[in-house]
C-alpha cells in the first residue's frame, strides 16, 4: 500500500522530472529512487502518461467531460417496422431521438417518424396519443402536421414515437443561404415563421425549442418559401424541456440550443415560460438569419458558463454586428429578444405585424427607450421621491397637454379646411382667431396647472395629478366670460385629461358646462352642440349611467337623422353605436343586436375598417356576441378591436386597455383562460406603468387576471392579486362599497379553495357583520353567508355552519329563486356540510338532513321534494 | 474536511435525488445512440433545482461541489446494482467512462475501479482527490475549482496533472493485471 508520504514523494519527483528534458530523467530517477522500486514504477507510469499527452495541456473540462461512456454509443440499428409504420430510411438524429422516413399503411402515406428515447412509464404511450390528438388539430400551413403518436416495441423495448408530416425542404438557415434570399425576403420568411408560431399560440401550445433546425422550408428556386415548424408541442408532450436534449447531446450542441432559450427558460422555472419565450427565440432566429451571427458569444464555454452568460449579460447590439441593420430592423429584433418578457412583443403576431410594417415602409411601434420611457421607469421605482420633487408630475402634465391639445388641433384644422372652401377672406380671420384661441387655452393650462404646483408647499408634496386638474377647473369659472370658445376648449381639454385619469365624474362636470355653453351660443341642433352631447353621453356611459345617457343619445340620433355631411353622418353612427351599447350594457340584448350590427356595417362602409369609431362598434358587437354565447365570433371581433386600437393608438392608450379588457374577458368566457392570462398579464404590467396602480383600468385588469388565475387553479397568484384589489377599494371606496365587498368575497373564496379556512374565516366574519348591515336583503349577502358557512363547517364548527348555510339558502331562494345556480350551489354546500358533519360526529344525525336536502340540489330532475329541516 | 467541502445534508440529498433520477432516466433511454456525460446531468440537475424554493446552497460552485460528490455516488451505486444484477449471467455491462486519458491503450475506465482508486487517493492526498472529483464529475473549470477549494489556479493545475497521471498509471496497471 502506498502511504501519503510515498504519494507525496512520487508527485514531487514527477513534477521535477517534468521540468527537465526527458533525456535527463533516467539519471534523476536513479538518484532519487535508490532502492525504492515501487516509487520508481509509480513515477515512470505517471510520466509515461504525461508523455503520451505530450503537451501536458490540461484538457478543458469539455474535452474530458464531453467524453462519454464508450459502450453507450452502440446502436441497435434501424428498425424495420415501428408499430404500423414500415421504416424506409433514416433521415437524421438529434437531441430528441432518431427520425425515419416511413410508410403508413392506412391511410397510405409517407411520414416522418420520430422515435423518442424510452421514457419509462407505460402510460406514456396513452398520454402521447391524447396529446397527439390535440396537436393533430393544429392545422396550419406553417406547422408540420402531427398525425399520430403512441408507443411501439422497437428492439425489444417499448419506445414512444410520433408520426408527422414528411417535409421536403431544407432547414431555415440552409434554405435562406442556398436560395440567396435578400434581407427583405429573409424578413418576410421570419414573419411567416412567426405567423405559424402564433397559430399554435392561439391554441395554447408553446414550442419552447424554436431554432433554425426545427424549421424546414419548402420552396422553389427564387421563392421566399413556406416554412414548416417541426416538433410543435413536443417539448410539452415529453414533459421535458431539457432532459432528453441534454443527456443525449454533446455539450457543444446543447450550448448551441441554449442560444434560443429565453432567460426565463434558463432560470428553469417552467411556470414563467409562455408565448413570449417563443417570441424571444424568434428574435434570436431573426438575428442569426439576418446577420449570420448569433447574439451571444458562447464559443468554448462550458454549459454553465454559457448559461450564466445568457442569463446575466446583454446580447450583442445588432448594429454592432451589421451596421446596415442599425435602424428599425435592429430595434424589432432587440425588442423580441428583450431580457424581460414584458418588454418583448406580447405575441408572435405582433412581432410579425411589426416586420411587415417595416416591409411596407410604415413606422414601427417599438421605440428605443426614450427619455419619457426612462422617466416612467424612474417614477415607478421612486414614486414618492418623484412626487415630492414634482418634476415628473410637471412633465406628465406637459405630455398630456401636448397629446390632448394635439387632438383638438387636428379637429380644428379639418373645420378650417372646410371653411376655406367657402370663403377665403374669412378664412384668414378664422385662422387668426383659432390661433389666438389655441394660445389662450394653452396659456391657461400651462400657467394654472404647472405654476400651480409648488413643491416647496407642504400639501403639494404628495399632490396628485387629479388634484392639480381639479384645482385648475375651479379657476375657470368667470375667467372667460367674453371668450366662450376658449372656455369650451379649456373645459374639453380638462375633461379629457380627467377622463384619461379615470376621473369620469369630475370630467362630467366639465362636459355638462361645455354642453350648456354650446347650446346657449350655437343652438340645440348645431354640429358642435351635437359633439358636446356626444362627449357628455360617452362620459355618462363610462360611469355606467346608461339611464341618463340614453335620452341624450336618442336626441342625437334624431337630430342627425337627416344630416348629409360627412361629419354629421359619422356623429350619427357614433350615437347609434352608443345607443346599441347602452342597450347591451343594460342587458337589453334583443334591442342591442340589430342596432349594433347595422351600425358596424355602416361604419365599415362609410369610415373603413381601421377607423376608431368602427373599432368601437367592433368591440361592442364582439361583447354582445360573447354575452349571447356566440364565442368564436365574439372572440374574433374582440381581438380585431384590440389589435386595431393598438395600431391606431398604441398599446397603452386607455382605449386600447379597454379593448384588451374586453378581449380577455371574451377569451375567459369562451373558456380560453390560458390565452387570456398571458394577454392580461402583459396589459396589466403596461397599465401599472403607464396609468398607475390605482387607475380603474389597472384595477379591472388585475381583477380579471386574478379571476383567470383562479380558474386555472393558480390560487397563490390569485390570492396576491385579490389582496391588492381589496386594499385598493378599501382605500378609495371604503369598506362598505360594493366593489370592496366583492373583492373581499373573491379573496375569501380563493382562501377557501386553498383550504385555508381559518384565514378565510377571519376575513368572512368581518364581512358577514358588515354586509348584514349594508346589504342584508341582497343576494350577494347570501353568497357571503354561504361561503362563511362552508368555511365554518370545514373547521368543525358545525352548529354555526348550519345556521349560516340555512340563512344563505333562504336568502338566495327568495332573491334569485330556487332554480338559480347560486342557490343550488349553496344547497350543495349545505349537503356537503351535513355529510362532513355526519362523518365527524354521527350522533348529530346530520345524515337524515343531508338526504332530505340532497334532491333540492337539482330540483328540475327530481320531483318536488318534501324535504324540510 | 476543509470548510468548502459540502457536508452531507438536506442540500446534498436533494441534489443526489435529482441526479439519481436523471441518471436513471438516462440509462433507461440507453436504447438509442447516446453518450453519457456526467456534466450534462449535473447541469440538468442544476437547472432543475436552481429555481426550487428549497435551494439552499450558497452559489453555483457550492452546488457543483455537492453535485460532484453526488454524481460520483450515483454512478457508483448504479454500477454496483448493474454488476449485482448481471453477475449470474456473466456478461454484465461494465460501466465505463472514457476519455480521462489520451493513451489509446487505456481508453475506458471502470467506474467502480475509478471509484476505488479515488477512495485510495483521498487517503493519500485529499485535495488531489477533490480536484479530480470536481473536474471529472461536475465539469468545473480550473478557476472554479480554485475558488471552491480556496487555492490558487496554479495549485489546481499541478494537482490535476499529478493526480490524473497517478490515476491513469494505477488504472492501466490494474487493467494490465487483469489481462
Amino acid at each position: 500500500m502506498t502511504s501519503p508520504e510515498q504519494y507525496q514523494k512520487a508527485v514531487e519527483l514527477f513534477e521535477q522530472c517534468l521540468a527537465m528534458p526527458p533525456e535527463d530523467r533516467p539519471a534523476a530517477l536513479d538518484a532519487a529512487c535508490a532502492g525504492d522500486d515501487a516509487l520508481r514504477r509509480d513515477v515512470e507510469g505517471m510520466l509515461a502518461f504525461a508523455q503520451a499527452d505530450d503537451t501536458l495541456d490540461v484538457p478543458s473540462s469539455r474535452s474530458v467531460l464531453d467524453a462519454a461512456i464508450a459502450d453507450a454509443r452502440d446502436d441497435d440499428g434501424m428498425p424495420e417496422v415501428v408499430g404500423e409504420y414500415t421504416v424506409l430510411r433514416e433521415l437524421g438524429r438529434g437531441g430528441m431521438g432518431v427520425v425515419y422516413e416511413a410508410q403508413q399503411a392506412e391511410p397510405r402515406r409517407s411520414v416522418a417518424l420520430k422515435v423518442l428515447p424510452e421514457l419509462g412509464a407505460a402510460r406514456l404511450g396513452m398520454r402521447l396519443r391524447q396529446e397527439a390528438h390535440v396537436l393533430g388539430q393544429l392545422s396550419h400551413p406553417g406547422i408540420a402536421r402531427i398525425y399520430d403518436a403512441g408507443s411501439a416495441t422497437v428492439h425489444g423495448r417499448s419506445m414512444p414515437y410520433i408520426a408527422m408530416e414528411l417535409i421536403d425542404g431544407g432547414t431555415l438557415d440552409a434554405y435562406a443561404d442556398e436560395h440567396a434570399l435578400s434581407v427583405l425576403q429573409r424578413l418576410e420568411l421570419i414573419a411567416r415563421v412567426a405567423d405559424a408560431v402564433q397559430a399554435a399560440h392561439t391554441r395554447g401550445i408553446i414550442h419552447r425549442d424554436l431554432k433554425p433546425h426545427n424549421v424546414l422550408v419548402a420552396g422553389q428556386a427564387g421563392d421566399i418559401g413556406q416554412p414548416k415548424i417541426l416538433d410543435f408541442g413536443v417539448a410539452r408532450l415529453t414533459n421535458a424541456d431539457l432532459l432528453v436534449t441534454s443527456v443525449r447531446t454533446e455539450t457543444s450542441q446543447l450550448v448551441g440550443t441554449l442560444q434560443y432559450m429565453s432567460p426565463e427558460q434558463l432560470a428553469g422555472d417552467s411556470r414563467h415560460v409562455d408565448a413570449r419565450s417563443d417570441v424571444y427565440a424568434l428574435g434570436v432566429i431573426a438575428c442569426e438569419l439576418l446577420t449570420g451571427t448569433r447574439p451571444f458569444e458562447l464559443e468554448g464555454l462550458s454549459l454553465l458558463e454559457a448559461i450564466s452568460r445568457l442569463r446575466d449579460s446583454q446580447p450583442k447590439r445588432i448594429a454592432s454586428i451589421d451596421r446596415s441593420l442599425s435602424g428599425d430592423v435592429a430595434l424589432i429584433i432587440e425588442t423580441a429578444m428583450a431580457h424581460a418578457p414584458d418588454r418583448r412583443y406580447a405575441t408572435a403576431a405582433e412581432f410579425a405585424a411589426e416586420i411587415r410594417r417595416f416591409l411596407r415602409n410604415e413606422p414601427i411601434f417599438a421605440r428605443p427607450p426614450s427619455a419619457t420611457y426612462k422617466l416612467g421607469r424612474f417614477v415607478a421605482r421612486n414614486r414618492t421621491l418623484v412626487t415630492a420633487a414634482g418634476v415628473a408630475l410637471t412633465l406628465l402634465i406637459a405630455g398630456l397637454i401636448g397629446t390632448t391639445y394635439g387632438l383638438f388641433e387636428a379637429r380644428r384644422s379639418e373645420a378650417l379646411a372646410r371653411e376655406a372652401e367657402a370663403d377665403a377672406e374669412t378664412n384668414a380671420q378664422t385662422a387668426e382667431r383659432e390661433a389666438a384661441k389655441a394660445t389662450a387655452i394653452n396659456d391657461f393650462l400651462l400657467q394654472d396647472l404647472l405654476e400651480g404646483i409648488d413643491p416647496a408647499r407642504n400639501e403639494d408634496r404628495d399632490i396628485t395629478m387629479r388634484a392639480v386638474l381639479e384645482r385648475a377647473a375651479e379657476r375657470i369659472e368667470g375667467r372667460f366670460d367674453d371668450q366662450p370658445d376658449v372656455e369650451v376648449g379649456v373645459r374639453l381639454t380638462l375633461g379629457n385629461m380627467l377622463e384619461a385619469l379615470g376621473q369620469h365624474s369630475s370630467a362630467e362636470v366639465q362636459y355638462r358646462a361645455v354642453l350648456a355653453l354650446q347650446e346657449a351660443r350655437l343652438g340645440p341642433e348645431a354640429d358642435d352642440t351635437m359633439l358636446a352631447l356626444n362627449v357628455l353621453a360617452t362620459c355618462l356611459m363610462f360611469q355606467a349611467n346608461f339611464e341618463e345617457a340614453m335620452p341624450l343619445l336618442l336626441r342625437q340620433v334624431e337630430v342627425l337623422s337627416a344630416t348629409e355631411t360627412q361629419e354629421g353622418i359619422t356623429l350619427r353612427l357614433q350615437a347609434l353605436g352608443n345607443l346599441g351599447t347602452a342597450y347591451l350594457q343594460t342587458g337589453r340584448y334583443d334591442e342591442a343586436a340589430p342596432i349594433l350590427e347595422q351600425t358596424l356595417e355602416q361604419k365599415r362602409a362609410v369610415l373603413g375598417d381601421r377607423d376608431l369609431s368602427t373599432l368601437t362598434s367592433v368591440l361592442n358587437l364582439g361583447g354582445l356576441y360573447v354575452a349571447l354565447g356566440r364565442y368564436d365570433r365574439g372572440v374574433e371581433l374582440s381581438r380585431e378591436a384590440y389589435e386595431g386600437r393598438i395600431e391606431a393608438l398604441g398599446a397603452y392608450d386607455v382605449r386600447t386597455m379597454r379593448a384588451l379588457r374586453n378581449y380577455t374577458w371574451a377569451l375567459s368566457t369562451a373558456s380560453r383562460a390560458d390565452e387570456a392570462k398571458d394577454i392580461i398579464g402583459l396589459g396589466l404590467a403596461g397599465a401599472e406603468q403607464r396609468l398607475g396602480p390605482d387607475h380603474p383600468t389597472t384595477v379591472s385588469l388585475r381583477t380579471q387576471l386574478a379571476g383567470v388565475h383562479r380558474e386555472l387553479e393558480e390560487y397563490e397568484q390569485a390570492e396576491a392579486h385579490y389582496r391588492e384589489i381589496h386594499q385598493h377599494y378599501l382605500q378609495t371606496n371604503g369598506e362598505a362599497h360594493y366593489m370592496t365587498l366583492g373583492a373581499a368575497y373573491d379573496l375569501g373564496t380563493t382562501l377557501h379553495y386553498m383550504d385555508r379556512h381559518d384565514e378565510a374565516l377571519v376575513l368572512l366574519k368581518q364581512q358577514v357583520a358588515l354586509e348584514g348591515g349594508v346589504r342584508a336583503g341582497h343576494s350577494h349577502y347570501g353568497l357571503t353567508l354561504a361561503l362563511y358557512g362552508i368555511c365554518l363547517s370545514k373547521t368543525g364548527q358545525f352548529e354555526e355552519a348550519e345556521r349560516a348555510l340555512l340563512d344563505a339558502v333562504e336568502l338566495l331562494e327568495s332573491t334569485l329563486g330556487p332554480g338559480h345556480r347560486s342557490t343550488r350551489t349553496a344547497i350543495a354546500q349545505l349537503v356537503q356540510h351535513y355529510d362532513d358533519c355526519h362523518a365527524a360526529e354521527p350522533e348529530r344525525g346530520c345524515d337524515a338532513k343531508a338526504e332530505a336536502w340532497r334532491p333540492r340540489i337539482n330540483p328540475r330532475q327530481e320531483p318536488e321534494a318534501n324535504a324540510s329541516t | 474536511m476543509d470548510s468548502s467541502t459540502p457536508s452531507p445534508g438536506e442540500a446534498f440529498d436533494a441534489v443526489y435525488a435529482e441526479l439519481r433520477r436523471l441518471a436513471a432516466a438516462w440509462w433507461r433511454a440507453r436504447a438509442g445512440p447516446q453518450t453519457l456525460q456526467p456534466t450534462a446531468l449535473v447541469h440538468e440537475a442544476y437547472l432543475k433545482l436552481a429555481g426550487s424554493p428549497g435551494a439552499n446552497w450558497r452559489d453555483e460552485e457550492h452546488f457543483r461541489a455537492l453535485a460532484a460528490r453526488a454524481m460520483r455516488q450515483a454512478l457508483v451505486s448504479y454500477a454496483r446494482s448493474k454488476s449485482a444484477e448481471k453477475r449470474g449471467g456473466g456478461d454484465w455491462d461494465r460501466i465505463t467512462l472514457s476519455g480521462i486519458g489520451t493513451d489509446p491503450g487505456v481508453r475506458d475506465f471502470d467506474v467502480l475501479a475509478l471509484n476505488e482508486l479515488l477512495d485510495t487517493l483521498e487517503t493519500l492526498n485529499e485535495r488531489h482527490a477533490r480536484v479530480v472529483e470536481l473536474r471529472f464529475f461536475a465539469g468545473l473549470t480550473e478557476p472554479e475549482i480554485a475558488r471552491v477549494l480556496g487555492v490558487s489556479e496554479r495549485t489546481v493545475q499541478s494537482d490535476w496533472r499529478a493526480a490524473r497521471a497517478w490515476l491513469h498509471h494505477r488504472l492501466s496497471e490494474s487493467s494490465n493485471d487483469e489481462s
